[in-house]
């Protein structure tokens, strides 16, 4: 462990050593755009928000001189004597997320990177469009900080190059390049804006519509590629070829290189220290079906390591890993947990005296170089409640808690209001100070004078200390009505429910039943496996139905899966922990239900092959010579003889990206190139022409698009402006389309046309009502977080995976299982689930029970019952309910009240500001 | 909880790890290496599973490559 | 009396979730407004009572600020 040479329990984050320091160092947070000096903190919101020393810009650890910042640190806390430690640790399991790297400079050379300021990486560009950036936002030319009036974007830089080694693609910049590009419209709309792309793969959930509303905004897309770019009097001229051979060059102020993401620099150091095999771009080695197991048993992989892409999927991945490892060492979950413990909470009754304690905070010179603090304290003196008032010079610091928990013990207190920071980022730890104290942590009020107020009335310091006196006063009038509120827990069934058979169902089950929890699977067909079924093969090479029958077989034989097949569910009541389901299995004629207590719900009921009618404007008769791609897999796979036809065509985005379907289903491309690789291998000779809008064989697929090529299969491209047509006469089909190279139309007549077909959402309407659980306009499951929480429902307790969430490949699918699975067994084993106070609570005597909070709840969390006189009345759902206070605000009777903002509390402090 | 130890190098600390395969002595602990959004989230993921977590980052702060992100795609919400 | 005398007293219902946090970075990020708003947390605007509002214009504020 390295030191950081300041004591992470004193710094308070203030950044007075910052400012005195006197030795620069580029700022490598902002890709080295701006500066910053050896004693600093990455970002303001960094963590640990603990200031560190480079010792290698240090002039007292590289020369022995300075040491300023000692004398400057009020709270005393650099410590120069810090050493680095090794540390020796058991483990019983290791997640790899090392990330990725970054592409060498040496690839970006012939875009005049380095040799022109205004040629930057998009990372680069990234930290210009930020508030927190070098220019705080603001989007300037780093040669002469011009405003750009024109800017460029150059996508796969380091990708899809065999010339840097590096022939996947990054899979991320697509979507990277049209955001940046879109914030930097909104900054200057009359910024000219162009991506010069090969193809535009924007083929995650929801990202083609981003896509068309950059081009609505006027972003230009340019399929070309870019020859090099030179500086040309004040601008860059960058240098192109399109489609049709023809060069041409254009002027740009900004030049942004859409860089690739690399395998880790330490990749092999990492993969031979720890053990494990590491594929031919030195990303993280793994299987199409165990895609988080490296080649070591015991160690996981997460993240862009496992091969580069987004966000929502690393964090998916990171899920998964987390699954898989509780899973390995389930046996000794809780073993080496630390557990707090708490002194009894003292009984604070509704009619005890108000004692008040209020400790106004210095923050250092944060709050007291502007805010008169002294008088804020004093101000408090006499306050109605108020028995106790002082000031603390960091009141978050260590020996500052322990003055609290005195003073509350010797003053008898039973309320504390803290005028220092946030509560969204410290109201926690002042509650544990509560608690240590023996006090409810709700009998607790913070009131923001920093973030709020001298931080941003710097240059008003006595109109700063009137908010102060105002916001303390308004916090004191509220903390009088303050009461203590239970901390509630509800129990949880520990059982979980898995709606869908296929791959996502299966896997899901596995995980859970790994993690020692009973899992009952649903599936409404007959047999197991889904659509797996019909596939045959892998891109990868894997025979499907081996690996099909393994994981079947596995779940058949664990004791802790029940499967039911012929089986849907029909009702479901309850909530997170607690649900109960009516299952109907349907046998012949004769249908039984069944009802199954549960804590959790896993959605994995799947989609099906979109079989358009009419494809790109041509109507379309499905036949042994138009077939899907599905079907053309499984002639390709059968055991005929002349399995591969002599020649063929495919169509890409057949019914799918505004022909029927809105979106892109992501693995036609994908399934498209592999069919063809099984024809060519077949039969060499055989004539396979692909006609495509873009060829989203993202990630490690783009070897195999590539492969493609070299063994002679022709990949044209369309556009929706000159869609390609069919021609049926018999049994014959002729398809004409436009070759951009050739410039003309061409008409071939092929022995198959093979489309590729998207996938559809099944039954999503169905149980989102089922489950009140809302779908995307293309009726696939919403996800609680694009990006943050990719596998949960905005219901607690209710989890997807699959198709049922977006189409995807089967490798993304069973991360995405196994993912659903680790997030639904967090309450499963926990055994509760923990509700925060501040949610609603009914008077039942003053509800009339008319339901409008029902109706207005988004989360489905309160509802009206019968009491035992048959009377309607409301009733909180203590574990769903997230405290929004939309019930409270429309109860016509005021029944209704919300933990921590009382009616009578916000009341007291609106009437605490008239008293100004 | 767990708890998160920054400011680790790998190569120092792992180079003496013995990691234990499966079916060996195990004793309720993970190591993270990195301390990115995957890091990150694969650590909270298991500490709510009943696991102590050793969390591996070599720089001073964790956040990764997220944390100098300005917006996310497509929503165009704030990274931080 | 002009524009610049006028000082408005402005009450402020803030969401924990966004306008709150927004005003936190605003801090972190030194950006300086008016010292005019004085601000009450709920964990979402949808708890804000229309009664509230009236109150707030009873207690003397010149106008209200709903950030949610």
């Amino acid at each position: 462990m390295r030191p950081r040479y300041i004591d992470a329990d004193k710094c308070t984050a203030c950044g007075l050593c910052t400012k005195y320091c006197p030795k620069h160092l580029v700022d490598p947070y902002n890709e080295g755009l701006a500066v910053t000096r050896p004693i600093h903190i990455d970002y303001a919101q960094a963590v640990p928000a603990t200031y560190y020393i480079d010792p290698e810009a240090c002039l007292y650890l590289k020369h022995g001189t300075c040491q300023i910042c000692v004398c400057t640190c009020q709270s005393k806390a650099i410590d120069f004597s810090q050493k680095p430690e090794e540390k020796e640790i058991q483990i019983g399991a290791v997640i790899m997320a090392p990330g990725f790297g970054r592409i060498p400079e040496a690839t970006l050379a012939k875009y005049s990177y380095g040799l022109h300021p205004d040629v930057m990486t998009s990372l680069e560009f990234e930290r210009l469009l930020c508030a927190s950036g070098p220019f705080q936002g603001e989007v300037k030319c780093l040669s002469d900080h011009r405003h750009p009036k024109r800017i460029a974007f150059i996508q796969c830089v380091g990708s899809r190059d065999l010339g840097c080694n590096n022939g996947y693609c990054s899979s991320v910049c697509c979507m990277y390049a049209i955001k940046e590009a879109m914030v930097a419209k909104e900054h200057d709309p009359e910024v000219e804006i162009a991506i010069y792309y090969m193809d535009m793969r924007t083929q995650g959930k929801g990202f083609d519509a981003a896509q068309k509303k950059a081009e609505s905004m006027g972003i230009r897309f340019v399929r070309a590629r870019v020859a090099d770019v030179m500086p040309w009097e004040k601008n860059l001229k960058l240098t192109y070829s399109t489609l049709d051979g023809t060069h041409s060059f254009e002027p740009f102020d900004i030049v942004v290189l859409s860089v690739g993401l690399d395998a880790p620099a330490d990749a092999k150091n990492l993969g031979e220290v720890a053990g494990f095999a590491l594929n031919n771009y030195d990303f993280c080695k793994t299987e199409t079906f165990a895609p988080l197991l490296t080649t070591r048993p015991g160690v996981m992989v997460a993240g862009a390591f496992q091969g580069p892409k987004d966000i929502p999927e690393s964090v998916t991945q990171s899920s998964a890993a987390a699954g898989l490892a509780a899973g390995l060492i389930a046996k000794d979950r809780g073993k080496a947990l630390v557990h707090k413990t708490y002194p009894k909470e003292q009984k604070t009754g509704k009619d005890e005296e108000v004692r008040i304690g209020v400790f106004v905070c210095h923050c250092g010179i944060n709050i007291g170089s502007v805010v008169d603090v002294p008088a804020v304290e004093q101000y408090t003196e006499g306050m109605e409640g108020v028995v106790y008032h002082a000031q603390s010079m960091y009141s978050c610091s260590q020996d500052a808690q322990e003055v609290i928990k005195a003073k509350i013990k010797e003053h008898n207190l039973n309320r504390v209001v803290i005028a220092a920071c946030s509560p969204r980022t410290h109201e926690p730890l002042f509650q544990e100070t509560l608690k240590d104290a023996g006090l409810n942590r709700c009998l607790f009020e913070m009131v923001n004078i920093r973030d709020h107020c001298s931080w941003v009335h710097a240059n008003e310091p006595a109109a700063a200390t009137q908010k102060s006196k105002d916001l303390v006063r308004m916090g004191v009038a509220k903390a009088r009505h303050i009461q203590p509120l239970p901390e509630q827990t509800v129990p949880v069934t520990a059982k979980a429910l898995v709606l869908g058979g296929g791959v996502a169902g299966l896997t899901a089950a596995l995980t859970l039943a790994e993690q020692g929890f009973h899992t009952t699977v649903v599936e409404k067909e007959a047999t197991l496996g889904g659509h797996l079924q019909h596939l045959s093969y892998t891109l990868q090479g894997d025979t499907v139905s081996t690996v099909l029958g393994e994981i079947t077989d596995k779940v058949k034989k664990n004791k802790k899966i029940e499967v039911l097949t012929n089986t849907e569910l029909t009702q479901v009541n309850g909530f997170v922990g607690n649900f109960s389901s009516v299952l109907t299995t349907t046998k012949g004629k004769k249908a039984t239900e069944t009802t199954l207590d549960h804590g959790v719900i896993i959605i994995a009921t799947g989609g099906r092959e979109h079989r358009p009618e009419v494809v790109l404007g041509n109507p379309v008769k499905y036949s042994d010579t138009i077939v899907t791609q599905r079907e053309l897999e499984q002639r390709l796979s059968g055991k005929g003889k002349n399995l591969a036809p002599k020649s063929v065509v495919m169509v890409q985005c057949a019914g799918s990206r505004g022909d029927d379907l809105n979106y892109c289903s992501k693995v036609c491309c994908n399934h498209a190139v592999k069919n063809a690789l099984k024809i060519k291998a077949l039969d060499p000779a055989s004539q396979v022409v692909v006609l495509y809008r873009d060829m989203r064989t993202y990630g490690f697929a783009e070897d195999a698009y590539r492969e493609a090529r070299e063994k002679g299969v022709v990949f044209i491209p369309y556009t929706m402006d000159n869609k390609p047509k069919f021609k049926s006469s018999g049994k014959k089909t002729s398809v004409t389309f436009y070759d951009p190279i050739l410039r003309d139309e061409v008409t071939m007549a092929p022995e198959m046309l093979a489309l590729s077909v998207g996938i559809v959402a099944d039954g999503t309407e169905d149980l989102s009502k089922l489950l009140k659980i809302p779908v995307n306009e293309d009726k696939f499951f919403l996800e609680a977080h694009v990006k943050l929480r990719p596998v949960e429902l905005p219901v607690s307790g209710v989890y997807v995976c699959g198709l049922a969430h977006s189409p995807k490949p089967v490798e993304e699918i069973i991360v995405q299982a196994q993912a659903a699975a680790a997030k639904a067994s967090i309450p499963l084993c926990k055994g509760f689930v923990s509700v925060e106070p501040t949610i609603s609570c009914v008077d039942k005597e003053a509800c009339i029970g008319c339901g409008l909070c029902e109706s207005l709840c988004p989360y489905q969390s309160i509802r009206i019952i019968k009491d035992e006189n048959g009377k309607r009345k409301a009733e909180t759902i203590t574990a769903s309910c997230k405290g929004c206070g939309i019930c409270a605000s429309h109860c016509p009777v005021f029944a209704i009240s919300m933990g921590g903002f009382t009616d009578e509390q916000i009341n007291a402090q609106i009437t605490a500001f008239g008293a100004q | 909880m767990g708890q998160a130890k920054d400011k680790a190098e790998l190569s120092s600390l792992s180079a003496q790890t013995k990691l234990m395969p499966s079916g060996a002595k195990k004793s309720g602990t993970v190591m993270v290496v990195g301390g990115g959004i995957a890091g990150v989230q694969a650590a909270l993921d298991l500490t709510e599973l009943g696991y102590y977590v050793y969390l591996v980052e070599k720089s001073a702060a964790i956040g990764g490559a997220m944390a100098q992100l300005d917006k996310t795609f497509p929503t165009n919400d704030c990274s931080l | 009396m002009s524009q610049n005398d006028f000082n408005p007293k402005i009450l402020g219902f803030l969401c924990n979730w966004c306008c709150y946090a927004a005003a936190d970075s605003a801090g972190v990020s030194r950006y300086q407004y008016p010292p005019n708003l004085r601000t009450i947390r709920v964990m979402c605007t949808g708890r804000l009572d229309p009664a509230f509002v009236l109150r707030g214009f009873a207690e003397g504020a010149d106008a209200i600020f709903s950030g949610g």
